[in-house]
């Protein structure tokens, strides 16, 4: 080496082949995967990743050479997105989230999701008090592609006949279930999920209305002399489906909460604390909706006895409960939330 | 008037087009890296590639089914629903964990996501990103699409939530959508290592011998001034015989020698060597400033802007 070479030079020529030889294993493992990486590149990607992340602070006091400066911060960053990468597998995710991570959630957001199941009580009540009044209020709850024909004007025999399931079906089952997905109750869950963000009036509100309608179809059937049927009908899906939906409102609440009243710390990193737990409400009430889904379109169309229906559904309410209350309390249950992966 | 003269001189040391976002992360090493955030327009192309993906592998898969006559008609509802939700939330979900923050369509037009706090990206931070997408993104773009619907009250709403979903990235320091907000994360270019030659190791012994700079020649100038000779001398080596060239560095050389009071005259040909030379002996006598703490930025002497140093 000359001695009339400058500092900065003899620096970049010392450690260029190692920075050269990190960009290659990135390179490599960022095509193939970190998995397949051979074993002598594996054990020396992160020794030269911290070199190069070394070389750089260095090379920012020392070097005026911008090429260098910028070769290293644009191969530190890259190596630094393949050394912390997320490392997850798929199956080992799923039964982590099924196993601990969701059940403990919902364990933790008990008060929230009990505030949502009164809310929709509190509506339900109220309409069914204000419909059983006067019957015209039944239109100021339930929209009209909704109500479908049950109405106070509707004769008992008709919706009778939408209950016990013999006047429509023309897709069959699984048509039902298809239409069933893009229905009007998994539109609420996803808006009072999203929109409770908005200091968790849009959540109040639209478990408020999702209350009153059902109160009001409630004290329609019961007018009629139907009461007890259409709790059947209801049942048989609507145990899990409106739990999915108080779950998924427990989660707007919860983020509207964060932001109302975010304590010590600032509101975006409240928001970003309670997301914890309320995007695995979220997934959870994804999940419950699907199942509700499918007792909607397959179940209720070949099961049209009461008792069986009422015992699927209270059934189905039961596995919930058990799910939520038993799974993942072994190990660390009092887990920090910031520490946990999922 | 302070304003507009700090105005002028960022003009002056910008030397092309508008600066763009950037957005600095802190690993674990404590190394502070500088990321270019990604524009709105390069996102919203992923996003177009993205969904022409999942429609296309929507769309193969049904029509494979109808060819093979697996599915009855009453099915075909339900397949092409559960298709239509897989090839939602889901896709993006997975494609991101497994593909290290990137979507096929991400991956196509060179951005990935990253964790704000400088940590790896968590499976929670995917996820959230991913959920407010729907309501985010695909809602609004389905309001668009669709034409609205008959409430003036929903249509009122979602124009107004259309808004709001267009001006928080626009506004955002790093193009965050609300879901990156909440997931801490944010879209960036990535990165691209590539090592240019050094230029001082091209100026050839024989011209450092034959012109020398006194340090009170090299007093005049600072980093900034270093840097802009540097992509000069760089900018077009292929080039070199052209005339252009040849005469741009000459003009060069010449307010350089009227600058520093070089005496000697430098023939044409010469001239080159003459701006290396210059160039490592300007650079080795900048560095060795910096090393005894006088850091120069420019040629009237401020304090090099140094990053600040991590907590």
């Amino acid at each position: 080496m000359n001695a009339r070479t400058i500092r900065s030079t003899r620096f970049r020529d010392e450690r260029e082949a190692d920075w050269q030889r990190l960009a290659a294993i990135v390179e490599a493992a960022e095509k193939r995967g970190l998995s397949r990486l051979g074993f002598d590149d594996a054990r020396d990607l992160v020794l030269l990743y911290r070199q190069a992340t070394n070389s750089l602070s260095v090379a920012r006091e020392i070097s005026l050479d911008s090429a260098v400066v910028r070769y290293l911060e644009s191969l530190c960053a890259r190596a630094y997105l393949v050394v912390y990468a997320p490392r997850e597998n798929l199956s080992g995710l799923l039964a982590r989230f099924f196993s601990r991570s969701a059940p403990q959630a919902v364990r933790r957001s008990f008060v929230p999701i009990l505030v949502a199941f009164l809310l929709m009580a509190v509506g339900a009540l109220a309409a069914y008090l204000l419909t059983d009044e006067d019957p015209n209020w039944f239109y100021a709850f339930v929209p009209g592609d909704l109500a479908s024909g049950r109405g106070p004007g509707a004769s008992a025999e008709s919706l009778r006949q939408v209950i016990e399931g013999s006047d429509y079906q023309p897709l069959g089952e699984l048509g039902a279930f298809a239409t069933y997905l893009f229905s009007h109750n998994t539109r609420v869950a996803l808006f009072a999920f999203a929109l409770g963000i908005v200091f968790c009036v849009p959540s109040v509100i639209l478990l408020l209305y999702n209350g009153a309608m059902l109160g009001s179809f409630v004290s329609v059937h019961v007018d009629k002399g139907l009461g007890v049927d259409f709790m059947g009908w209801l049942t048989i899906h609507g145990v899990t489906e409106l739990s999915a939906i108080a779950i998924a409102s427990a989660g707007g609440l919860t983020l509207g909460y964060a932001m109302l009243f975010p304590g010590l710390r600032s509101r975006s990193a409240a928001l970003r604390h309670a997301g914890r737990d309320a995007v695995k409400l979220a997934v959870v009430a994804a999940v419950m909706l699907v199942a509700a889904g499918l007792l909607e379109g397959i179940g209720r169309q070949l099961v049209t006895n009461f008792w069986a229906r009422m015992a699927i559904g209270w059934g189905m309410g039961l596995l919930w409960l058990a799910w939520f209350t038993l799974a993942g309390r072994d190990g660390s249950p009092t887990r920090e939330p910031a520490a946990e992966p999922v | 008037m302070a304003l507009f003269r700090r105005k002028a001189r960022a003009a002056r040391r910008r030397p092309v087009g508008r600066e763009p976002k950037r957005l600095s992360l802190t690993p674990p090493e404590g190394v502070v890296l500088h990321l270019e955030v990604a524009g709105l327009g390069s996102r919203l192309g992923a996003q177009l590639v993205d969904v022409i993906i999942t429609t296309i592998a929507m769309f193969a898969i049904i029509f494979a089914l109808l060819y093979a006559d697996l599915a009855s008609p009453t099915a075909f509802g339900a397949i092409a629903t559960f298709l239509v939700l897989v090839f939602g939330t889901p896709y993006y979900i997975v494609s991101e964990l497994l593909m290290n923050g990137r979507t096929p369509g991400k991956k196509l037009l060179g951005l990935r996501v990253v964790s704000k706090d400088g940590s790896g990206l968590s499976t929670h931070q995917v996820v959230v990103r991913n959920l407010t997408k729907e309501v985010e993104v695909f809602v609004p773009a389905a309001f668009l699409i669709g034409g609205g619907e008959e409430s003036l009250w929903f249509n009122g709403f979602m124009l107004v939530w259309l808004l709001v979903v267009v001006a928080v990235p626009i506004r955002n320091k790093a193009n965050q959508r609300i879901g990156d907000l909440i997931a801490d994360t944010a879209v960036v270019l990535d990165p691209r290592p590539l090592l240019l030659p050094d230029v001082a190791v091209a100026a050839d012994e024989a011209a450092r011998e034959r012109f020398v700079f006194t340090s009170a020649q090299l007093e005049l100038y600072g980093a900034y001034e270093l840097q802009v000779l540097e992509r000069l001398l760089r900018g077009g080596e292929e080039v070199k015989d052209s005339r252009e060239r040849q005469k741009g560095l000459a003009r060069i050389g010449e307010r350089i020698r009227a600058k520093i009071g070089y005496e000697e005259r430098v023939s044409p040909p010469e001239e080159e060597p003459f701006l290396k030379s210059f160039y490592v002996a300007q650079r080795a006598f900048l560095e060795q400033k910096k090393l005894m703490g006088d850091a120069r930025a420019d040629k009237f002497h401020r304090e090099d802007e140094a990053p600040a140093p991590p907590p």
